[in-house]
């Protein structure tokens, strides 16, 4: 059973060179207690699909389909009802720790203003359970650190303060934008490990967006790869890893560190004219003649979904 | 063969904190490294350890409480006013935020322009060496007329990137420049930066928590642990 259900959503902006369609006709299905993946290149559209459940992306969007929440729309809820489902039912952490915190304001209020909006709990309660939220965060002193500003803190520290603050009113659903990103390797497994464990205690959904495919390795269970606004390959994520179907997830994979870091030729493409045909063409390597003209519909393979004619 | 390097000399580095500010952190602890020009020396260590602090005194961005950073040999507090503006000009920082350190209020050309600006190319070959370096990191020339917040984080630090790499700095000192971007993206910056040096012969401070990319950009590492170097190679 679907708790997030993503139905050709197309979110497009209008700039001064033209129309840019960030998230192009995108539809995922993500299952109750799943941590589904969203994984891709720098710009492809991920963090455009996590503000578009919230609906925090700025007033030129403009937004198509339908994300459905609990039987409910969210792009059809006014903002009131929004604002009660915002942090309380599905929280989102941001892709900039230091962006996203307010820099005027110690860490601890920052936490009580969540109760504070949701009237939850008495300040001093509050207070005790801020402090052991970053406990739990791996803080060694965090009745100290509720004192203190962001801006005394390293960018790691910060997002585990984001962290904090995501778990703290126990939503359904959480989305992270690159929940690990900036965090050195100890802090990294630390806060993986703290994701499963948040998963598994409150069965929430995780929604991860990342770049970091060993994360999305460690803890997800399904996978959904983007490429230039589209999904190019469903699936569960040991089957993604054990064999990719789509040629960019195989040259994806070879860029990690134990293949050798080994780039995919040419650039990511323009968001405003798109390659015709297949997006990925220009860089593909298996790339077949009706690939320039034609673009491949999501096809299905055993249990997958891939958008290359390679399947046809 | 003379080598132009950038040295630290026993630096350490205090914070006071509370009120009245009687409170002190000590960040860094009698740190002393060297860098030469087409080299890369790593700097490993946890969050938190005064890694990006280091970076900063490098760069001459923030001052050292003790010890003091030496450029071509010379001191940098002792420099007079054209020697600080050519060690300004040719130390040059990529910070680990690229959004916070691009003006948001300034298109990307904006921002690219007044580079070249400075130093001195002239209005008509502007847009030529823009688009050759727009090229060079793999940006679609679409992004000049966007702002900041309209960029992807990846997108920013190929930006922030141009910016210092327009200047031709003799070193750069990057503060975790791949850990905003993807992992195709990632290895395109490392191959391409990696081209850079063997070109221009640029020292990169290579400041990152990433082991996998220090050991494969990095000619020598040395690691920070609690404001204090607990290993150099």
């Amino acid at each position: 059973m679907s708790c997030l259900h993503i139905k050709h959503l197309t979110v497009a902006f209008e700039t001064l060179t033209g129309k840019v369609v960030a998230v192009d006709d995108v539809s995922l299905d993500h299952e109750k207690k799943e941590t589904l993946a969203l994984v891709g290149e720098t710009g492809c559209g991920k963090s455009i699909i996590a503000r578009s459940i919230l609906r925090l992306l700025p007033e030129n969007a403009l937004v198509r389909g339908e994300i459905f929440y609990e039987d409910r729309d969210l792009l059809k809820l006014s903002e009131k009802e929004l604002s009660e489902i915002r942090g309380q039912e599905i929280a989102i952490i941001f892709q900039n720790p230091t962006l996203a915190l307010n820099p005027v304001l110690k860490i601890g209020d920052q936490i009580l203003e969540l109760f504070r909006v949701h009237k939850r709990a008495s300040p001093i309660g509050s207070r005790d359970y801020a402090r052991s939220l970053l406990d739990r965060m791996g803080f060694e002193n965090p009745a100290h650190a509720l004192d203190m500003y962001p801006s005394q803190f390293s960018e790691g520290m910060n997002q585990r303060v984001l962290i904090a603050l995501a778990i703290a009113l126990h939503p359904k659903i959480i989305i992270a934008d690159e929940p690990t990103k900036g965090l050195d390797e100890r802090l990294k497994v630390g806060i993986l490990k703290e994701f499963m464990k948040i998963k598994a205690e409150r069965e929430s959904c995780l929604f991860l967006i990342t770049h970091d495919l060993e994360a999305a390795q460690t803890i997800a269970d399904r996978v959904a790869l983007m490429y230039c606004g589209q999904v190019v390959e469903t699936g569960l994520i040991s089957e993604f890893f054990a064999g990719p179907l789509h040629p960019y997830a195989r040259a994806l994979l070879k860029s990690l560190p134990a293949q050798g870091f080994v780039p995919i030729p040419g650039a990511s493409p323009s968001m405003i004219s798109p390659p015709a045909g297949c997006r990925f063409h220009p860089r593909c390597e298996e790339k077949l003649d009706v690939c320039r003209h034609e673009a491949p519909p999501p096809i299905e393979k055993s249990g997958r979904t891939v958008r290359c004619f390679l399947y046809r | 063969m003379f080598s132009l390097s950038l040295k630290a000399e026993h630096i350490a580095k205090v914070y006071r904190y509370g009120r009245p500010h009687t409170q002190r952190k000590h960040v860094l602890e009698d740190i002393s490294l060297e860098v030469r020009r087409g080299e890369t020396l790593g700097i490993m260590g946890e969050s938190g350890t005064g890694k990006s602090t280091l970076g900063r005194v490098l760069a001459g961005i923030e001052k050292a409480s003790e010890g003091a950073i030496f450029f071509g040999g010379k001191r940098i507090d002792d420099l007079r006013k054209e020697d600080y503006h050519r060690f300004r000009k040719n130390v040059q920082i990529v910070f680990q935020n690229p959004e916070g350190s691009l003006n948001p209020k300034k298109t990307v050309a904006k921002s690219l322009h007044q580079v070249l600006e400075l130093i001195g190319i002239s209005k008509d070959k502007r847009s030529d060496v823009l688009c050759r370096m727009l090229q060079t990191l793999g940006l679609s020339e679409d992004l000049l007329c966007r702002y900041p917040h309209q960029l992807s984080g990846g997108q920013n630090q190929k930006v922030a990137l141009a910016r210092v790499m327009l200047l031709e700095p003799d070193f750069m000192i990057l503060d975790e420049p791949t850990s905003a971007l993807d992992i195709s993206v990632r290895a395109q910056i490392l191959h391409l930066l990696e081209e850079w040096q063997a070109q221009k012969r640029t020292g990169y401070v290579w400041i990152s928590h990433e082991k996998e990319v220090v050991d494969f950009m990095a000619d020598r590492i040395a690691v920070l642990e609690n404001g204090q170097l607990v290993f150099t190679s």
